[in-house]
């Protein structure tokens, strides 16, 4: 029993596949709308910006509801437990209240629901944690809070639940492992150890037809595992935490153990995920070695910098243009199985958009105020990708 | 769900034949890895590095040696850009058009940057335009939007408004969520209503005559948001013009919401619905004067009512 249909979910799924199929021109359109009716999706559709408003407005409107009662109720908050009580049973009537608008409005990560879980799941653990002592360590805390989002997760399949629960996970291990004396030594094997487990993990079970209801909660949580490898095993984010974890900190951060070791793996483990990627034509796998790249380069111009950080970017920004010329050239024809040409999965107005944002955030870097104009006024949120869905 | 697995369950129904089947499967199975929008990131990563290092280090050097070499070669590398996109230019039509080699938009993208880098220099060190800083923003706005037109890049389009809008004095950084000016300034706020309703019509009309109509939506956004911020800027600075700028932010964000409806435009929707929520919450605090309890039955009922509304919208 889960929060959203399971046969809907898993015929979205299917559909999307058999949509790329009809995209390649290999099922004609009476073809597509007979598999439509045998596989039925009834949740209704959404999109992007009107998610993100959903979301945004649903969140006032349970924070309106929520100061609106708990001032109504605050003389009877003098007792504790009764305002803990208080968040847990505002929390299941949201969760109620999501429950019912899934059921009936067909509601699948619409913005709404989204915000409406989050909110649920967030007052129960803060009304569960809220009854123990406090005065525990940070870790206590997180090994209660993490059961319940991942209940959460287990029922809602959300995504920001998702990445609420690896946050929990990595802070108890964070706080645990440096309680120990020769913690900050320990620590960093340990986070290495947990992300490449959780990466392997979510690859064992990604595409299990059972767990489909999580497919997008454990794509996820390859790219935050990944992400947290390339952290754990940098040099300058271990020297860093060693500085920081110090009783008495000196000015600079001073060398640690096994500096040989940390130097190595930060340009030793990109190169393995890009082998592993390159392999196994993981898109996750070749992105993030290309970040890692990107923060090995960093991290080795920030301890021993030959040259100015202009020269650097230019040399870099010449450097990479060249590159990706060589192969968009290269890749004209496929080769190991690779090619330049755009195919079906491809988020062209996704990066399009993008494209538009960076060049428009590059040319007004270029684009100061002329000299002498006083600038006060507002600040207003704004901008946006332009392009019509 | 993996190919192979959808292809089974079709099969299992009945809904593909043996032969179909092994069509699909045999494509499945030599189905290439693009790495298509990877490689054009990399590359406008680079040229982005490329072009904020020249622009830094052209500052740093300025009183040395070799300085001059640097710009000349820089001016080089600019003109070349330039000819490599004229080189392999597509055919002007009004349609959509593409550039006959991979890499002429990013030529043409390049060239525009170094332009702009170049252009800065000249003005610092020479003040080629005198005191007229008009024109430092001016010339590449009328430079960039022609070549956009002419080359049929949004990148350059974008960068053509981005320039306009600071001819004007408003500064648009949107990975910041940043659009700036100094609009307590009646002047400034007056001519950014102007250009902003210039350009939703210029754009409105291009767009009827199908003049390269894949970039009004470019246009409408840069141009939206600033006829927007300004008047809900306009509200907050000018209590006198309340009525006025109130009235005019409701007829915005109805037009906006008009023609987002008509388009099947959500990001217009979402546009009009903020602004709209910030300009109305603004001006309900600031005469009602609303305390504690009042406060959160404004936020569930507007809450709930622009959820609501939303939600009815998802079908447009």
């Amino acid at each position: 029993m889960k929060a959203y249909n399971e046969t809907w979910v898993r015929n979205k799924y299917l559909l999307e596949q058999v949509a790329r199929w009809q995209r390649q021109g290999l099922l004609d359109d009476g073809k597509m709308q007979e598999i439509r009716e045998k596989f039925p999706v009834g949740f209704h559709e959404s999109n992007g910006f009107i998610e993100v408003g959903l979301f945004v407005f649903s969140i006032v409107a349970v924070s309106g509801s929520y100061f609106l009662l708990a001032t109504l109720l605050s003389k009877l908050f003098d007792n504790e437990t009764f305002y803990h009580f208080f968040n847990i049973g505002f929390g299941i009537a949201v969760g109620l209240l999501a429950g019912h608008l899934i059921n009936s409005r067909k509601h699948y990560r619409s913005g709404t629901d989204n915000a409406l879980v989050i909110a649920a799941i967030a007052l129960v653990t803060v009304g569960i944690v809220g009854m123990f002592p406090d005065h525990w360590p940070l870790w206590h805390y997180c090994l209660i809070i993490l059961p319940i989002v991942l209940l959460g997760v287990w029922y809602y399949s959300d995504l920001l639940l998702t990445l609420a629960a690896f946050g929990t996970l990595v802070t108890a291990i964070f706080d645990y492992i440096l309680e120990f004396s020769f913690g900050t030594q320990l620590l960093p094997f340990v986070l290495m150890g947990v992300s490449t487990g959780l990466y392997a993990l979510a690859r064992l079970v990604e595409n299990r037809d059972e767990l489909i209801y999580w497919r997008d909660n454990f794509v996820l949580l390859e790219w935050l595992s990944l992400s947290l490898l390339l952290v754990s095993c940098n040099y300058f984010a271990v020297r860093e935490l060693n500085f920081w974890m110090m009783d008495k900190r000196p000015a600079e951060a001073p060398e640690i153990a096994w500096a040989g070791f940390f130097w190595t793996l930060t340009m030793v483990v990109p190169m393995a995920l890009f082998y592993l990627g390159f392999r196994q034509k993981e898109r996750p796998l070749l992105i993030m070695s290309a970040i890692g790249w990107g923060l090995a380069l960093a991290t080795w111009r920030y301890f021993h910098p030959m040259f100015s950080l202009e020269t650097y970017l230019v040399i870099n920004g010449f450097l990479l243009i060249l590159g990706a010329g060589y192969l968009i050239r290269y890749l004209r024809v496929p080769r190991n199985g690779f090619t330049d040409r755009p195919d079906e999965d491809s988020p062209t107005e996704l990066a399009g958009n993008a494209g538009i944002i960076s060049t428009t955030q590059a040319a007004s870097g270029n684009l100061g105020p002329p000299g002498g104009m006083q600038f006060g006024g507002g600040d207003f949120g704004g901008g946006g990708s332009g392009s019509r869905y | 769900m993996s190919p192979k697995r959808v292809l089974q369950e079709l099969a299992d129904q009945h809904l593909l034949d043996g032969k179909q089947r092994a069509v699909i499967q045999s494509v499945e199975d030599k189905k290439l890895f693009s790495v298509h929008w990877e490689l054009r990131s990399l590359l406008y990563v680079g040229i982005l590095l490329f072009t904020t290092g020249t622009g830094w280090l052209i500052y740093r050097y300025i009183d040395q040696i070799g300085h001059n070499l640097l710009i000349l070669a820089l001016a080089v590398l600019c003109a070349a850009c330039f000819a490599f996109a004229s080189r392999y230019k597509g055919p002007f039509t009004t349609d959509r058009s593409y550039s006959r080699s991979s890499f002429g938009d990013y030529a043409l993208l390049l060239g525009c940057l170094l332009f702009l880098t170049l252009e800065g220099y000249l003005q610092y060190q020479y003040t080629i335009f005198g005191t007229r800083y008009g024109l430092v923003t001016f010339l590449p706005a009328i430079l960039f939007l022609t070549l956009a037109y002419l080359f049929d890049h949004r990148g350059v389009l974008a960068m053509g408004l981005t320039a306009l809008l600071s001819w004007i004095g408003v500064t648009v950084r949107p990975l910041e969520f940043y659009f700036k000016g100094n609009l307590k300034d009646m002047n400034v706020l007056l001519s950014a209503l102007a250009l902003g309703i210039l350009l939703v019509v210029a754009a409105l009309v291009l767009d009827r005559r199908r003049i390269k109509p894949h970039f009004t939506s470019t246009i409408l956004t840069f141009a939206g948001n600033l006829v927007l911020v300004a008047l809900v800027a306009g509200l907050f600075n000018f209590k006198e013009y309340h009525p006025v700028f109130a009235v005019s932010l409701a007829v915005a964000c109805i037009s906006f919401d008009w023609y987002a409806r008509r388009e099947h435009s959500f990001l217009f929707v979402l546009m009009s619905t903020f602004y709209g929520y910030i300009g109305a919450t603004y001006l309900v605090f600031h005469y009602l004067q609303l305390r504690d309890e009042a406060t959160y039955l404004y936020w569930i009922v507007t809450g709930i009512g622009i959820t609501a509304y939303l939600s009815a919208h998802r079908k447009v």
